[in-house]
């Protein structure tokens, strides 16, 4: 394996927890290399999945945050100028496809759609990737796969995906665990003590009866843990869960009331 | 039913055409919150107010701000606004009452229920009687009086300065538009801590959070005449709480009032999702009522304790009552009460320290009243044999967050119509028959007009020996109808008064 790929090769095991069968039906896509789509709210797991799932699978994974700005060739590759003339840079996408990795497209829908495009001969029966200002056609490499994951929970009218990239996956549902499952989260994440873990889910419980009655989106686990890791450094629990829970997820002076209020429910 | 605009032209026809403008140009908006029939209280007020002749600025007022009305409280407080506004016509100026149009929404607004909104109305009234200066400088100032006063402050504030300054008309108009020292003296004391409307959505959000589902809660304006107010009640699925609660001094530290309201809130919450079955007050005095009470507080406190530990520190530090107080049963029962929710609270005697025990033996099974209604019992035989009376009156429950426990009560009341329904008279049936079956049975000779059946022939029957004359002709009387009553209006008394009138159909006579 060349060293442009070497660096994404994920040494130690990413800890995950299964929550159904999301681990063996992501395996059986994969061994048909069928695309696979990833949705979910923020903060439930979704990278965490494909990060141990390229482990698993024992193959480098190549993550690009997309983004707005994001053109075509910031995934395909472009011609840089150098002291000998112009060069040929691979893209992420390209990278992958060329050598073999699973090409991980976090928050797919941030990027244009007419960007989103490009990933189409990548995604079908064709599994090639032209790159045209090269004049050359890459074909995939038998071990390439692609991944993308979005939030439909802010999703927006000028911000989907279009049907004809859509139907190019397969796709999972994450939301965030349920109770046990959670606690478990937070206790291996953190070492915080499973009394402690079980009652910062039994918050993010509060806050979840909340979405969309004033609430985007509900405390993830992510926050959780966030919140944990300060718990475990010694800082008191209320004062953790106010950093990193309550603060960042709500500047609604109303809700943010509410929320403290329903922590110190519980500590 | 729908409502053009159009529909309306009688009634839009004497107004000028700025304001036939000014409607029209109103009438989408006003579409959206009221119905049909607001819709038609709506024109026939800004007609009712033209006919005034106090000028166009009145009507025009109306139509502006009547809708915001609607859209605050419902519109069923419009018909009270314009009743009300007609009713000043005779006591103040066009002025005033457009004052009183224009600042309704922000009444509507701060008071935030249909209810209290019609008190508030009433009360401008008493006030344009007692104070007919002081309405005025106290309507344009209304905005700051509602953010810092309950619609019982207000009334205080407002009595009082109206008898302080019954014939002063310079000073009254000084103490109204809050120019006057001892104006500022009274609203400073009389201001309330925290008024409900300013915490409602954060308590709403607090509520959805613990138990994800919605609760509806009201304001009540208990505190007219004593600043003490109700005490929270739950009836009818909604979660009734004072309008406003001032900080409570809880031994020392102060617990503001949004804690007060957090606490009541969620023991009615809690009332609400734990107590799925009313309890029977049959076959019980109102001493075990009151110590049943007690029990079921405890019961519902203690499972949204076990689900939400720190909710026992919030109402823990409201209970304020030491062993040393003894004297009367309602001491023993706020002791009980806190003993049963505090665990750190230590107390000798052995009638609590009995409850205790019995209370947390039931720990298994708190998912039931019916615990609570045998501890309850238990519990109130044994105070017995210490003669202490009992008064249903001054032995309440001191901790002022709970609510009255009305909610959980089930009397078995007397039902008028059920027990009139054995004693009924039969209705009388009238059928029409035929020629053979009338002629088959035996005429029943002492049947009044009260006969049970009347049989109806379609045509004329003579007897036998044929005179020329038929039965009806010979013994027959008019039909008469049953009596319908008709409300009445006396001018004399201006008043409607109800079933006045009586009115019998008969049959016209032929010719």
């Amino acid at each position: 394996m060349s060293d442009i790929i070497k660096q994404y090769k994920i040494e130690h095991e990413p800890y995950y927890r299964p929550v159904a069968d999301e681990v063996e039906l992501y395996e059986a896509a994969y061994s048909v290399r069928m695309p696979m789509m990833l949705k979910g709210p923020t903060g439930c797991g979704k990278s965490r999945f494909v990060e141990h799932m390229a482990w698993r699978l024992g193959k480098p994974l190549i993550t690009v945050a997309c983004n707005e700005d994001m053109t075509a060739s910031d995934l395909v590759g472009r011609f840089l100028l150098d002291a000998s003339g112009t060069r040929w840079q691979d893209g992420p996408l390209a990278i992958a496809a060329r050598y073999g990795a699973i090409c991980y497209l976090d928050e797919v829908v941030e990027a244009r759609q007419d960007t989103t495009v490009v990933i189409h001969p990548l995604t079908d029966n064709r599994r090639v990737l032209p790159l045209e200002k090269k004049g050359e056609l890459v074909h995939a490499h038998p071990d390439f796969q692609l991944v993308i994951s979005y939030n439909p929970g802010y999703q927006s009218l000028m911000k989907d995906l279009k049907q004809s990239t859509k139907q190019r996956f397969g796709g999972l549902d994450f939301n965030y665990p349920e109770q046990a499952v959670e606690t478990e989260i937070v206790v291996h994440e953190t070492g915080v003590s499973a009394e402690v873990a079980g009652k910062l889910v039994a918050i993010a419980e509060r806050a979840r009866n909340l979405k969309g009655h004033g609430l985007d989106e509900g405390i993830s686990t992510r926050m959780l843990i966030y919140a944990g890791s300060l718990i475990g450094t010694g800082v008191d629990p209320v004062k953790a869960c106010r950093v990193a829970l309550v603060r960042p997820i709500t500047d609604d002076p109303d809700m943010r009331d509410a929320l403290d209020a329903a922590v110190s429910t519980f500590f | 039913m729908s409502i053009n605009f159009e529909d309306y032209q009688e009634l839009l026809d004497p107004l000028s055409l700025a304001l036939r403008e000014s409607l029209r140009s109103a009438w989408p908006e006003a579409a959206k919150v009221f119905s049909a029939r607001g819709l038609d209280n709506y024109i026939k007020g800004a007609a009712a107010l033209h006919s005034l002749g106090k000028g166009d600025s009145l009507v025009a007022t109306w139509i502006d701000h009547a809708p915001l009305v609607a859209h605050e409280i419902g519109e069923d407080a419009v018909p009270d606004l314009v009743h009300t506004a007609l009713g000043l016509a005779s006591k103040t100026s066009g002025t005033v009452i457009e004052l009183v149009l224009s600042t309704a929404p922000t009444a509507a607004n701060r008071l935030g229920d249909e209810a209290l909104f019609g008190a508030y109305l009433q009360f401008i009234n008493t006030l344009l009687s007692q104070a007919p200066r002081g309405v005025r400088p106290m309507l344009e100032n209304l905005e700051l009086l509602f953010s810092q006063l309950t619609l019982g402050g207000l009334r205080r504030w407002a009595l009082w300065g109206a008898h302080a300054h019954r014939t002063d008309y310079p000073e009254q108009a000084n103490y109204f538009s809050l120019q006057s020292k001892e104006s500022l003296a009274m609203l400073q004391k009389e201001r309330k801590g925290t008024l409900f409307v300013d915490v409602q959505r954060r308590i709403n959000m607090y509520l959805r959070a613990l138990w994800a589902r919605d609760f509806f809660m009201k304001p009540t304006s208990g505190d007219f005449e004593t600043r003490e107010g109700y005490r929270p009640y739950i009836e009818g699925y909604f979660l009734h709480l004072p309008d406003a609660y001032d900080d409570y001094d809880a031994g020392g530290t102060k617990l503001p009032g949004l804690e007060m309201y957090r606490a009541a809130a969620v023991h009615s919450a809690a009332h609400l999702v734990y107590t799925r079955e009313p309890i029977s007050a049959e076959a019980l005095n109102p001493w075990q009522m009151a110590v049943i009470s007690v029990i079921e507080d405890a019961r519902v406190e203690t499972l949204a304790v076990r689900k939400f530990p720190g909710l026992k520190h919030l109402w823990a530090q409201l209970h304020t009552i030491t062993p040393e107080q003894c004297v009367t049963a309602g001491d023993y029962l706020n002791r009980l009460a806190r003993a049963l929710l505090d665990d750190s609270y230590a107390d000798p005697d052995p009638w609590i320290a009995q409850g205790r025990v019995l209370f947390s033996e039931a720990a298994l099974r708190l998912d039931s009243n019916q615990t609570s209604w045998d501890i309850g019992v238990q519990l109130a035989h044994e105070f017995m044999a210490r003669r202490i009376p009992f008064n249903p009156r001054s032995d309440v429950l001191t901790a002022p967050y709970r609510d009255d426990n009305r909610y959980f009560w089930e009397f078995e009341e007397f039902d008028f119509e059920a027990a009139a329904a054995g004693y009924e008279a039969p209705k009388q049936v009238r059928r029409q028959v035929s020629l053979m079956e009338f002629a088959n049975v035996v005429d029943v000779e002492t049947a009044g007009d009260d006969a049970e059946e009347i049989w109806v022939l379609g045509t004329e029957l003579f007897p036998y020996e044929d005179m020329g004359k038929s039965f009806n002709e010979m013994e027959g009387k008019e039909p008469v109808s049953q009596p319908y009553h008709y409300a009445e209006w006396d001018y004399q008394i201006q008043l409607e008064r109800p079933a006045w009138a009586t009115v019998v159909e008969k049959r016209p006579q032929s010719g």
